[in-house]
């Protein structure tokens, strides 16, 4: 022990933040990681500690209801539009205040409402995870059934068949038997705009209509014309690939297929075909629509791209890829057979990887090799098996812009973040630290939702995640807020709540606790006033000591230019500033440092760093 | 004259406890610098009591006026020992103003006189003498004892001067006995704080021979003399 040593308290043991949560191990983690703790950001470079995000409140839906579905159609010109579902109401959301009532006949409240888009005919389809709203369509104006051409096949023959304006009224020769609001099919008329499925509002037992373009030729001729029931398709998932539309876990009337995909007529997302499977004799453009079963005949969960292809799980099974080039050889190939996914939202596609929620509760990154078509799984949330353990059912986002993976579960209080920055710098890939961070919330829905969607904000360019609670509050998670989660919010989210970030190293050893006196500094960069909790739990005295330190505020600087030079009295690019403030630093310079020392002696400890309020501050390092 | 807080703060600042944008502590039972404080604090009580122990510190003595109405009365609850090795209680009136009259210590203490007057307990009249009572409570006894008559005494006594709380005033008449003896203080603190290999090297001698505080303690007695020490010894020839 040198003199040195004892003069210079710096010269001790240096705690960072560089790294996340690592829940495996109390005393052989790194120090750079935390074996609990929430609310923290990572960096692939830097080691401080940053709290998350505030969670702002973007908007109210008006019947303050549990959501459960946020899409967005951003259409071809630019222009975008929001659906929010929220219990029995799917509202038309401008992204900002205003929400329209746009629900559709058949439309339940608790539908989550998801979507794909169709970019030849710029709208959304709509499909539901809980299988509850059959397939819908949404063109930024309104909502309406999307059209599958399935029908029972018992069609009837139609009297008379005209229109006025955009509304057509079909007259039967016998009963029809339809009820307002039922999905019906006609066929055979010689004008095709009559030829359609559609909703309908009936008249009498003979007569009913339904909406028609306001140019069609009046009455409708052929021979003959023929209305049919058509077939209520629902499904928990739509993806656009190949130019088609590909449903996966269908429900055809009240008969569940939850094995089961359709793939449209190629380029046509409005013609299925549920009685020929791939590859059907009959086939010969290869154009034509299709089912196909999971090989496996078990639940499909998830579906996603990986790079250009279309990768599924099934329940408790194993990761299937779509092979072939058109209806006449497409088929499900087994992609990863060690394990399925397990949950209705668990798998996201976060650039060049595909992360999900596996059986046996680990989340999986699917890794190809430059030699693709040999894939890897690597269990990414290794060092997180508790909180992985509290999640039964996560809906995974991506992102993009903060490359950031959210994994919401109702299970968990909270969010799992993985950042995917982080995973492309030395301290994972040589080091294999944590990229694991976690967001909780003072909030009572303790971020609990049914719905999260990467959006782009109303009116800006920026890209961002929103989620909606159950008291139909739609959050930002990347919020700019001042006050904390919610801040000033009103229905059930008054008042501000605090972002309490918290980091607890593993056991410190290396220090000599049993002789020395606990004497340490914490560096860190002025913001707001601020308390710093750091609580020594000591190891044998069973012990914890808290000391509490308090950060000091920014001090005032001015921005503008003084007695008229900027060249001389102001150095913009260097941001110091001169006579007006007697060079005082700018928030980025104003670094300082402050002192503690924690009552306690035994053979190691545990520090951990609690931090309570709504402040913004930068912690760089604690040394012991 | 500083408090006990403001030297605690002095050897935090000397020791470079505090420094950045740590303030000074604003209380003993601050968290932030706990470990600190909890040893400065010892390490000034200790000093202090080194200190008292060698008799030097003028701000110790002071005098009170003991009301005597019974055989037995209670000293200041600040007392610590007589002043004189001969003590003895003036008499005053109720003002405080003195009579003129003395009473001394009964010669050999209590156990003599119990052995020379068996009634000692019970005689009555102006008390002559008095004796030294043990126990939990620093006290008087008076012989005779008084009866009917209320008598006061003004005591000549070095008062405790140790300090417990943030506002207890260190006992150094001037700032600068304040900050050589914060120095010394200092100097203990970082012993108190050493482990004991570094202690090895910053004070191979151990804390007794150590330079520093026996250096600064010298001076500091110097200090708190009321006329310079002796620059000679022994006999002087013409």
């Amino acid at each position: 022990m040198s003199v040195k040593r004892e003069i210079r308290s710096d010269a001790g043991f240096e705690i960072g933040f560089g790294a996340g949560l690592n829940e495996r191990d109390a005393y052989n983690i790194d120090i750079q990681e935390t074996q609990a703790g929430y609310n923290f950001l990572l960096d692939p470079v830097g080691t401080v500690l940053n709290r998350r995000p505030t969670q702002d409140i973007v908007a109210y839906t008006p019947n303050t209801g549990e959501i459960t579905g946020i899409v967005q159609l951003i259409k071809t010109d630019n222009t975008q539009t929001q659906l929010v579902a929220c219990e029995t109401v799917l509202y038309d959301w401008n992204g900002i205040t205003n929400f329209t009532a746009v629900t559709p006949a058949k439309f339940v409240k608790g539908a989550k409402i998801r979507s794909t888009y169709w970019p030849l005919d710029d709208y959304l389809v709509l499909t539901d995870i809980e299988l509850s709203v059959p397939l819908y369509k949404w063109d930024g104006t309104a909502c309406s059934r999307h059209q599958t051409a399935l029908s029972i096949g018992s069609p009837a023959t139609v009297s008379t068949l005209t229109k006025i304006a955009a509304v057509a009224t079909l007259v039967t020769t016998a009963a029809h038997g339809f009820s307002t609001d039922d999905f019906i099919e006609i066929a055979g008329a010689d004008q095709e705009n009559y030829n359609k499925q559609a909703e309908i509002t009936v008249i009498n037992s003979t007569t009913f209509t339904f909406p028609v373009e306001s140019d069609t030729v009046t009455p409708a001729t052929g021979t003959p014309i023929t209305v049919d029931a058509a077939v209520t398709v629902k499904a928990k998932y739509g993806q656009i690939h190949n130019g088609r539309l590909w449903l996966f876990n269908i429900k055809v009337g009240d008969n569940a297929f939850p094995h089961m995909c359709l793939a449209s007529d190629f380029e046509d997302p409005e013609n299925f075909d549920n009685s020929k499977r791939s590859g059907d004799v009959t086939f010969s453009s290869g154009n034509e629509a299709f089912f196909l079963y999971s090989p496996d005949l078990k639940p499909i969960t998830n579906i996603s791209k990986f790079h250009s292809d279309l990768v599924f799980g099934t329940d408790g099974g194993q990761l299937f890829v779509l092979t072939g080039t058109d209806a006449t050889n497409y088929a499900f190939t087994s992609f990863y057979v060690g394990s399925g996914a397990n949950s209705d939202e668990g798998m996201v596609n976060i650039g060049n990887d595909l992360l999900y929620f596996r059986a046996g509760k680990a989340i999986e990154s699917l890794t190809s090799t430059d030699q693709y078509g040999d894939v890897a799984a690597d269990d990414i949330s290794w060092w997180i098996p508790d909180s992985v353990q509290a999640m039964d059912n996560p809906i995974a986002i991506y992102d993009r812009p903060k490359q950031r993976v959210y994994f919401f579960d109702e299970s968990l209080n909270g969010v799992l973040v993985l950042d995917k920055t982080f995973m492309s710098s030395a301290k994972y890939i040589e080091g294999r630290l944590s990229p694991w961070s976690k967001y909780e919330t003072t909030m009572e829905n303790r971020f609990d939702t049914k719905a999260a969607a990467l959006v782009r904000d109303a009116g800006e360019e920026d890209y961002t995640v929103y989620w909606g609670d159950a008291d139909g509050a739609i959050f930002n998670i990347n919020g700019t807020g001042i006050e904390g989660d919610a801040g000033g919010g009103v229905n059930g989210h008054s008042g501000t709540h605090p972002i309490n970030v918290m980091r607890k190293t593993r056991v410190i050893m290396e220090l000599n606790t049993n002789d020395e006196v606990m004497l340490g500094r914490l560096e860190y960069t002025r913001g707001d006033s601020i308390n710093v909790d750091l609580t020594f739990s000591w190891l044998d005295e069973l012990n914890e000591v808290t000391c509490t330190i308090p950060l000091k505020e920014t001090l005032a600087y001015s921005e503008g230019a003084y007695w008229g030079d900027t060249e001389l009295y102001w150095n913009d690019t260097a941001d110091v500033h001169y006579w007006s403030d007697f060079q005082i630093a700018s928030d980025a310079e104003q670094r300082s440092n402050v002192g503690f020392s924690a009552v306690g002696k035994s053979s190691g400890c545990v520090v951990k760093i609690m931090i309570a309020g709504v402040g913004d501050y930068t912690i760089s390092r604690i040394y012991i | 004259m500083s408090t006990y807080l403001e030297a605690v703060n002095a050897l935090l600042v000397a020791e470079g406890i505090l420094a950045g944008d740590d303030d000074e502590v604003a209380s003993f039972s601050a968290t932030q610098h706990a470990a600190s404080i909890r040893l400065a604090k010892r390490a000034i009580v200790q000093e202090l009591a080194h200190l008292v122990g060698l008799n030097t510190l003028p701000y110790e003595k002071t005098s009170a006026i003991l009301t005597v109405s019974a055989r037995t009365a209670n000293l200041a609850s600040d007392f610590s020992r007589m002043q004189d090795p001969q003590p003895l209680l003036l008499e005053t009136n109720v003002g405080g103003t003195s009579q003129s009259t003395a009473i001394t210590e009964y010669p050999g203490g209590e156990e003599a006189l119990r052995h020379r007057d068996y009634d000692y307990y019970e005689s009555t009249g102006k008390p002559i003498h008095f004796y030294w009572i043990g126990g939990t409570t620093k006290a008087l006894g008076f012989y005779p004892v008084p009866s009917g008559a209320t008598y006061y005494y003004r005591y000549y006594y070095e008062k405790d001067v140790t300090v417990s709380v943030e506002a207890d005033t260190i006992p150094f008449v001037s700032t600068v006995e304040s900050e050589v003896f914060n120095e010394i203080a200092a100097r203990r603190f970082k012993y108190l704080r050493s482990s004991p290999t570094i202690r090895e090297g910053l004070f191979p001698r151990g804390l007794a021979k150590d330079d520093v505080i026996n250096e600064t303690r010298a001076a500091l007695v110097q200090l708190m003399r009321y006329k310079p020490a002796a620059e000679t010894y022994g006999r002087r020839f013409r």
